[in-house]
């Protein structure tokens, strides 16, 4: 085993060791599956009975609002959430990473290691992507799949079955997700506190994870092309980021 | 590696600097304090005679200064370990004792000077603080530490279970760290330093906040070690354990390093209220 899996594989281990915290990442997909999924299907089964139709669409109507647009911005809405949880799961576990070594008191052993600090970083990120990545495989993949059953949500293209989806969830997702984490796994590097840490990941990243959710979601709507593109500018900036925060970081492990 | 030791290197143990009259950190005047040769623990003789050339320098430091921003925490430090010796560090709080050990494992670059140590895997470090992973077991945590220096774990198993077994850790080996007495943790700690057989063995305060029996054996097992060729450098507070397990002992308070001589026949090998509490604790 080479030093950054080895650096990987203690990482995964000890988050197999925190189920609080697998179930919380669970649960959120959960939620948000159960709540929009059986927002969905109660709407496709009343707008089956064209009474039912007309009372909805008359009562949208009166808000200035129309069915087919409403349906349009639910689904943009969950679709985004979906793909926005992997790149945030990254960002909180990455941010906390090497941070969690120095406030352990195991970084000056590590940095004993013949183990580079590009090594280092990206031995974290595969870490710290690992778990977050099994979930979005099986929530985003199983829950886009059973609301693509729905009839309402058919003639939309972000639940599944378009190539640009699979581009998506299976390279754009976790490219961005890559991009993110490395940011992340940099300023945890930077750091010497949880709080400073968790600031600037919350904050800053939270805020891109969402953007990246939206545009992932955008490039399904506009097709496979864009959304590789995408995809591999994330994986791009992905290694610069890297690479620059491996070379900022500095191997004084004093603080 | 180290270039061979010469003769002519000798002149580069620090000297005195201070006024003969003024009273350092420990209350001891130049008077007091002399650059001493090493001397033998059991017969109180120097022993820089029969040594110094003889036995391989394995770290040293020529004219090293380190500063942290606007402040110099060390200047113009030289100083050479050698197999089989302990060196100990004393001096007052921020005096720079451990930026020296970090210095000597490389984990710092010197602002000025140089440091020739040992490449990694050749260095084993002791910190005040065990360094481990708390959710992963004993046995897990040396088989990251020693993993990233490519050992296996079958191999980090067989290397590690006569150490495990001196140290009374085989018991508790495969349950969580966070489990872990402190003392336990740091029994580990120095399993994993010494796990890849290190040429020299860095300690900063080892023993802090152990109790006596069990930082009485550390310092046992660090002793043994050395007297089987380990070179050790030990970072104390603990003037009775740097007198009993040292066989030299420099003074470091930033800009002034020195070592300070002392009588080994006179210091008593377990003090009363140590050999009491373990009679205590054995009749339990």
């Amino acid at each position: 085993m080479r030093p950054w899996q080895r650096i990987a594989a203690t990482e995964i281990l000890e988050q197999r060791r925190q189920p609080a915290m697998l179930f919380i990442l669970a649960a959120n997909y959960t939620i948000w599956i159960v709540l929009f999924g059986v927002a969905f299907w109660a709407i496709d089964r009343a707008i089956a009975d064209p009474d039912g139709r007309a009372a909805i669409e008359a009562q949208l109507a009166s808000g200035g609002v129309e069915l087919d647009a409403m349906v349009r911005l639910s689904v943009s809405t969950f679709a985004s959430l979906t793909f926005t949880n992997l790149p945030l799961y990254v960002a909180i576990l990455a941010g906390y990473s090497v941070l969690h070594d120095r406030s352990n008191g195991t970084l000056p052993f590590l940095m004993l290691a013949p183990l580079t600090r590009r090594e280092l970083l990206f031995g974290k990120l595969c870490g710290a992507m690992a778990i977050p990545l099994a979930l979005h495989a099986v929530f985003v993949g199983v829950s886009c799949w059973l609301l693509g059953r729905i009839e309402l949500l058919a003639a939309y293209p972000v639940f599944g079955g378009s190539s640009a989806w699979w581009v998506a969830f299976a390279i754009g997702a976790p490219a961005s997700a890559a991009l993110v984490g490395a940011l992340g796994t940099v300023i945890s590097a930077l750091s010497t506190d949880v709080r400073t840490s968790m600031q600037y990941t919350s904050f800053f990243i939270g805020i891109l994870s969402l953007v990246i959710g939206y545009a992932l979601v955008d490039g399904i709507v506009e097709g496979t092309g864009l959304e590789l593109g995408f995809a591999l500018a994330c994986a791009l900036l992905a290694t610069v980021a890297l690479e620059v925060g491996a070379r900022i970081v500095s191997r004084d492990v004093t603080g | 590696m180290v270039p061979p030791y010469r003769d002519e290197d000798a002149h580069e143990v620090p000297r005195l600097r201070v006024a003969p009259r003024r009273r350092d950190c420990f209350g001891l005047t130049a008077a007091d304090v002399h650059s001493a040769p090493s001397m033998d623990r059991k017969t109180g003789k120097r022993a820089a005679a029969k040594t110094s050339a003889q036995k391989e320098v394995v770290a040293r430091m020529h004219g090293v200064a380190r500063s942290f921003g606007a402040g110099w925490v060390l200047r113009d430090v030289s100083l050479e370990v050698r197999a089989g010796e302990v060196l100990g560090i004393v001096g007052p709080n921020g005096g720079g004792k451990s930026t020296l050990l970090l210095l000597l494992a490389g984990l710092i670059q010197p602002t000025s000077g140089r440091v020739e140590g040992q490449p990694p895997g050749r260095v084993g470090l002791v910190t005040a603080r065990p360094g481990l992973y708390p959710l992963l077991t004993g046995r897990e945590n040396l088989h990251h530490f020693a993993g990233l220096f490519g050992l296996s774990p079958q191999a980090v198993d067989a290397k590690a279970e006569p150490l495990v077994r001196a140290l009374a850790l085989s018991a508790s080996l495969d349950t969580r760290a966070s489990t872990w007495s402190t003392g336990m943790q740091q029994k580990l700690s120095l399993v994993r330093a010494l796990l890849l057989s290190p040429k020299l063995l860095l300690l900063d305060e080892p023993t802090a906040n152990l109790d006596p029996p069990v930082a009485r054996t550390l310092y046992e097992e660090v002793r043994k070690r050395a007297d089987e060729g380990l070179a050790c450098v030990l970072v104390t507070h603990d003037l009775l354990a740097a007198e009993t397990f040292c066989d030299r002992v420099l003074l470091v308070d930033g800009e002034v390093l020195r070592e300070l001589a002392f009588d080994a026949r006179a210091v008593p090998d377990a003090g009363p209220l140590l050999s009491a509490w373990r009679q205590a604790m054995a009749a339990r």
